[in-house]
């Protein structure tokens, strides 16, 4: 496993980070080009402002509300869950941990896209501060209900949970809170794709417009003139029924018409290549008696998918287009590994008596070597690490794109 | 020979429809409203066709002020021969499971 930690870190924690630092010194840089350090103070104020004025509070403490409503409740469900022990023979805390980074990852599209909303309508700076408020106030959420649900637990103070470490049997809020670091790039890079596409000359009218700008914002070249045309389209209708009718088939024409019809050659492609290399990583450990390749499965695909997605982002210039991309191929991903990973965990209880995944432990039976297969833990957890990297390779590929598309055209705005 | 796929039913309405309408322009959402049909089911078969040549499209050369230019779209003579090919078999077809068919009124404002 260790052998696959830089690869990972890499992959899926490096990416996001990197470009968000770069996108926000390149846009400091202009600032200071245009207005000195006055500017960056005006321009601070201006994007705090418009990041919390009206109709984003609201927004934020609905969220906070929400966030907090949702941690209760999933926490209620829980400990109810593993109240007494595991009942369902896979590990329930590991999985809510896992499930836990994966809810992070959701807050960080949400984030992104928020960020994406009010920057289209008020500019980079007040659509990153707004979601990166929308970050915060989910922490501030979830944070206040832990106490609540220490009492629930225990009261007097969380036990301790062996499996995890010795760890408290909150761990899954703890470390969702910690996850949410991970989120803190998406709102700079979500306000920069939509300060891209900003319409200054045009207000946004409704819910349904946003909705149909936002999805038909960031179509491949190819689908522009399509998304264009539905926005067109759309100005036209009055009737509040009939708009929204028109925005939610439109959004689901620039999700179906976004797609490339080479996406599916990549799905094959990765699922070729993990299968085989999922085949060979199992006789090769087995051979020289090594641990088993879940390793493989976490660190192998989410490399692919990286590669994949930035390469479509790129080509197509297009976080849509990466993304539909990515979650093709992860789910061919998923596919390859089960189709190995099931006979070849047969083959591991058979030959060597140990778990496919790990192993390190030895099944009674055929049955239990495959269930280890699909346990829920492991199978959310490569889930939740390839989305990390297509993600990262998403950005990195759109924001690419756009640089290659900037330096041909010679136009600056391109870059985004 | 080559064969060729028969359209689905959605796809015959719409190349009904704009053969209708002959040499005029139709606007997407005049489509949809006729054909009582989703916009995530016009457009699609819209893309569709254009890319295989059989609908041509353009801008709206002159819109009213303060209102972005509509895309407007009409049969080539291939999309006319398709839709020529299609209507024989669905006249003889059951008229009752066919989808809601009017008439486009060629670049109608909406409502």
């Amino acid at each position: 496993m260790l052998s696959f930690l830089p690869l990972l870190f890499l992959v899926a924690l490096v990416p996001a980070p990197l470009l968000a630092i770069a996108v926000f010194v390149v846009r400091l840089r202009g600032v200071v080009r245009r207005g000195g350090a006055g500017g960056v103070v005006a321009d601070v104020i201006a994007g705090l402002r418009g990041g919390v004025a009206r109709p984003v509070w609201p927004v934020l403490i609905a969220v906070v509300v929400g966030a907090a409503a949702l941690a209760l409740g999933l926490g209620r469900l829980y400990l109810a869950a593993i109240a007494d022990g595991s009942r369902w023979g896979f590990d329930e805390v590991l999985l809510a941990v896992v499930l836990g980074i994966g809810a992070a990852i959701g807050w960080a599209v949400v984030a992104g896209v928020f960020a994406a909303a009010v920057a289209r309508a008020r500019g980079f700076g007040a659509g990153a501060v707004a979601g990166s408020f929308v970050l915060l106030a989910v922490a501030v959420g979830t944070s206040s209900a832990l106490p609540l649900l220490q009492d629930l637990a225990a009261p007097g103070g969380s036990p301790a949970v062996a499996g995890l470490g010795e760890r408290d049997l909150l761990s899954p809020f703890e470390v969702f809170l910690v996850a949410l670091v991970w989120a803190l790039p998406w709102p700079v890079l979500g306000a920069a794709l939509g300060a891209r596409d900003r319409a200054s000359d045009r207000r946004v009218r409704d819910v349904w417009q946003l909705l149909l700008d936002l999805a038909t914002a960031d179509l491949p070249p190819s689908r522009s003139e399509w998304g264009t045309a539905l926005r067109a389209e759309l100005a036209v209708i009055e009737q509040p029924v009939e708009r929204r009718r028109f925005a939610l088939g439109g959004v689901w024409t620039a999700l179906r018409a976004g797609a490339p019809r080479r996406v599916w050659i990549w799905a094959v492609g990765v699922a070729v290549v993990v299968a085989g290399g999922s085949f060979a990583a199992s006789r090769w450990s087995l051979a020289h008696d090594r641990a088993g390749v879940l390793a493989f499965w976490m660190a192998v695909p989410s490399t692919l998918l990286f590669a994949v997605a930035l390469t479509t982002a790129w080509h197509g210039r297009s976080f849509g287009s990466g993304m539909r991309a990515g979650a093709l191929a992860g789910a061919a991903s998923l596919v390859a590994v089960l189709a190995v990973g099931v006979p070849e965990a047969v083959v591991w209880a058979q030959a060597r008596a140990g778990y496919l995944s790990t192993g390190d432990a030895v099944p009674p039976t055929w049955q239990a070597a495959v269930g280890d297969v699909l346990r829920p833990e492991f199978l959310v957890g490569m889930a939740v690490l390839w989305a990390m990297s297509a993600l990262g390779g998403t950005a990195l590929g759109t924001a690419l794109g756009r640089l290659r598309v900037a330096e041909t055209t010679g136009d600056p705005a391109d870059a985004g | 020979m080559t064969r060729v796929r028969r359209p689905s039913p959605q796809t015959a309405a719409v190349l009904a429809a704009l053969a209708e309408a002959g040499a005029e322009w139709s606007h997407g959402y005049d489509l949809c409203r006729a054909l009582g049909l989703k916009a995530g089911t016009v457009y699609p078969i819209l893309m569709r066709l254009a890319e295989r040549g059989q609908v041509e499209t353009r801008w709206e050369s002159d819109p009213p002020r303060g209102r972005p230019p509509r895309h407007l779209y009409r049969l080539t003579v291939a999309g006319a021969e398709l839709a020529r090919t299609v209507e024989a078999p669905a006249r003889a077809a059951d008229a009752a499971s066919a989808p809601r068919r009017g008439r486009v009124v060629p670049g109608t404002a909406c409502p």
